[in-house]
């Protein structure tokens, strides 16, 4: 067990060093003269040279790659452009709005993506299960800012049930709160509910072949009985890892969603920031992004390990 | 000549007789393998044939491909053309060309400047067509050749190459386009190269452990101990092999690259205006949400039944080259 944590805490240490350097080097050799791009229209030498001295752009490449890598490494992601503060603040005030959607959207795809996919094992071949299998296909191939607006045309606009777009505001109760989150976490939602469907379709009759079930059959338990009790337990296993892992991905990359629903998350601040060229909040923000997403799976692979000791004897090490 | 052979004996010039001369061996054993390969696509399209969705995807697929290459054919207008800007139209004209629903004249409308929206849907498919083919190559030469690498050779390279996958994994697809995007600027050359650079870790990873399954089979052994290349052991004898699960996911590769110009665009990152994409065609159109809706879904249709379209054919083409995992995800 130690031996995997430890090779496993190993494996993040050098993608998260990865991460660093790479990110480095994207911000080292952003080309083109980032000071003029920066500086209003008609700015003096002066200022562009001041420009210049405090983002490192007067110093040779190696030298710059050096002062971010340290600077990262110290974790001083530097200051936005466009909002003139520290990047760790805009994170500090955004983060959690992030975190909450994930959450909401993580409940929507246990809830829609297991009973979709249960159901569509259970009865094989059924209307039901041909809906599922058209409709996760469809789903996965829209695009998720489309579904976004989609959703506000129906919900918002023509039936009204929704709040179109936002945060809740300050003040509002836990029921009307809800409200105003329902539609970016199942936008958000929608693309992994489709891939835990299938997902939990194909491991439950892969389940349902194996020889332990046919022995509870054959001791006569009820269909239901061996459907819930047997197969269900051992089916949804690679569904739970996939939610583990698809958690920080429902942080990092809520990016579309957040803009269409002008949620006040990361996601929302890294859309701007990528219109307004700020690369310096850009290069940050998915930094801090990536790193999220990172520990993540750390976590969800630890506890796997802790759960289930065939992960931890390497029998089944990678998931993909 | 008695069974036993000394070490000495394999030298160079120095090769037991084995009984059959080594390239009558040689073609013997590639006639079989030729007849064999043969057999085993001959059944491959058997298969995908009898499977009617995948076929309903390939059949989109051509059409999409035609109608691509055919684009200045097929485009009952200059996609270009808008009569906003055209200093022959009277006022009149102009005021009425703007967001024009349906008609005869223009099938599928005209958008916000008068242009009629199925030319540009028509040209728009070229840079569908272009992202997906572009990008999902420029993944396979890396990740072929660096999962190769890695699953051939093993030792230290394979660790090196298998943490570097590892990192480019940690980036979920937006955050690693968009880091990519904003260093490189926005532009459809660009979204080829972010693309492309971002898929090369799953290919590598899987064409790895493909090779490590395939390598230990005694045919390649065979190969070896005949004195093949490396070169020609990859090639000729581990490749076909090992290459299926790589067509699987490069087919399905296409409809995520064509997704992704999509919401490469919406960041404002993807092909440029005045150029149409669908994407870009897509995100234009958005805003009219509440008044024009219908305009929304010409784009956002066309994506969605190409990126089906190859979602089908790889579902079927994984059916038909491994019947055995029929149905897994």
């Amino acid at each position: 067990m130690l031996v995997f944590v430890l090779r496993r805490l190993y494996q993040t240490l050098i993608v998260v060093l990865g991460v660093v350097v790479l990110i480095s080097f994207l911000l080292a050799i952003i080309p083109g003269d980032v000071a003029r791009m920066r500086a209003p229209k008609g700015s003096s030498e002066e200022v562009l040279e001041n420009i210049r001295k405090k983002f490192y752009l007067d110093k040779p490449f190696f030298t710059r790659l050096g002062i971010y890598l340290r600077n990262i490494l110290k974790l001083d992601l530097g200051e936005s452009f466009t909002y003139k503060r520290s990047v760790w603040s805009i994170i500090k005030e955004s983060l959690p709005w992030s975190v909450k959607l994930a959450l909401v959207a993580e409940v929507i795809i246990i809830i829609f993506g297991i009973l979709a996919g249960v159901i569509s094992a259970v009865s094989r071949y059924s209307f039901w299960d041909v809906l599922v299998t058209i409709s996760t296909s469809v789903l996965v191939a829209m695009p998720i800012y489309w579904i976004g607006r989609l959703m506000q045309l129906f919900f918002a606009q023509w039936l009204g049930w929704f709040p179109n777009s936002g945060a809740p505001p300050p003040g509002t109760g836990f029921w009307g709160g809800l409200s105003y989150y329902i539609m970016p976490a199942t936008a958000l939602a929608a693309v992994s509910t489709a891939y835990v469907a299938r997902l939990a379709r194909s491991s439950m009759l892969e389940v349902m072949r194996q020889d332990y079930i046919q022995t509870a059959r054959a001791k006569g338990l009820s269909n239901r009985r061996v459907t819930y009790k047997h197969a269900l337990r051992n089916g949804l296993i690679p569904v739970v890892t996939y939610l583990g892992i698809d958690f920080g991905v429902l942080i990092g990359a809520a990016v579309l969603t957040e803009m269409i629903f002008n949620w006040p998350g990361v996601g929302h601040k890294l859309y701007f920031a990528v219109i307004q060229r700020d690369h310096t909040m850009v290069l940050g923000l998915v930094f801090v992004l990536v790193i999220i997403v990172v520990f993540i799976n750390l976590l969800v692979d630890i506890s796997y390990a802790f759960l289930d000791p065939r992960i931890r004897l390497g029998e089944s090490p990678e998931v993909t | 000549m008695s069974d036993h052979r000394e070490p000495e004996d394999f030298l160079p010039g120095k090769e037991p007789d084995l009984g059959m001369e080594v390239e009558e061996f040689e073609l013997a054993l590639e006639k079989q393998r030729v007849h064999g390969r043969t057999a085993l696509w001959a059944d491959v399209w058997y298969r995908l044939r009898h499977n009617k969705m995948a076929m309903v995807g390939m059949v989109i697929i051509i059409l999409l491909v035609l109608v691509a290459i055919f684009a200045p054919l097929l485009a009952p207008q200059d996609p270009l053309y808008s009569p906003l800007y055209d200093q022959n139209a009277t006022p009149q004209e102009k005021a009425e060309s703007v967001k024009q629903p349906p008609s005869w004249k223009h099938w599928l409308g005209t958008d916000d400047l008068g242009r009629d929206i199925l030319s540009r849907l028509i040209y728009g498919s070229r840079v569908s067509v272009e992202v997906g083919i572009v990008a999902v190559l420029i993944s396979l030469v890396i990740g072929l050749f660096f999962g190769a690498l890695a699953g051939y050779f093993g030792g230290w390279g394979d660790s090196v190459i298998m943490r570097s996958a590892d990192i480019f994994f940690a980036f979920p697809t937006v955050l690693g386009a968009i880091a990519i995007m904003t260093v490189l600027g926005p532009g459809l050359i660009n979204v080829f190269i972010a693309i492309g650079v971002l898929g090369w870790a799953t290919i590598a990873r899987i064409f790895r452990s493909s090779i490590l399954s395939v390598k230990e089979n005694e045919y390649v052994e065979a190969a070896r101990a005949m004195g093949a290349s490396n070169t020609r052991i990859i090639w000729k004898h581990i490749m076909p092999n090992a290459i299926q699960p790589i067509i699987v996911y490069a087919t399905m590769g296409v409809g995520g690259a064509i997704l992704a110009e999509a919401w490469l665009a919406f960041l404002g990152l993807g092909q440029q205006l005045p150029t149409p994409s669908w994407g870009n065609m897509l995100t234009q159109y958005l805003p009219f949400y509440t008044t024009d809706p219908w305009m929304m879904f010409i784009p956002g249709v066309a994506i969605v039944v190409s990126v089906l379209a190859f979602i089908l054919l790889g579902d079927g083409l994984r059916d038909a080259l491994d019947p055995r995992l029929k149905g897994s995800v």
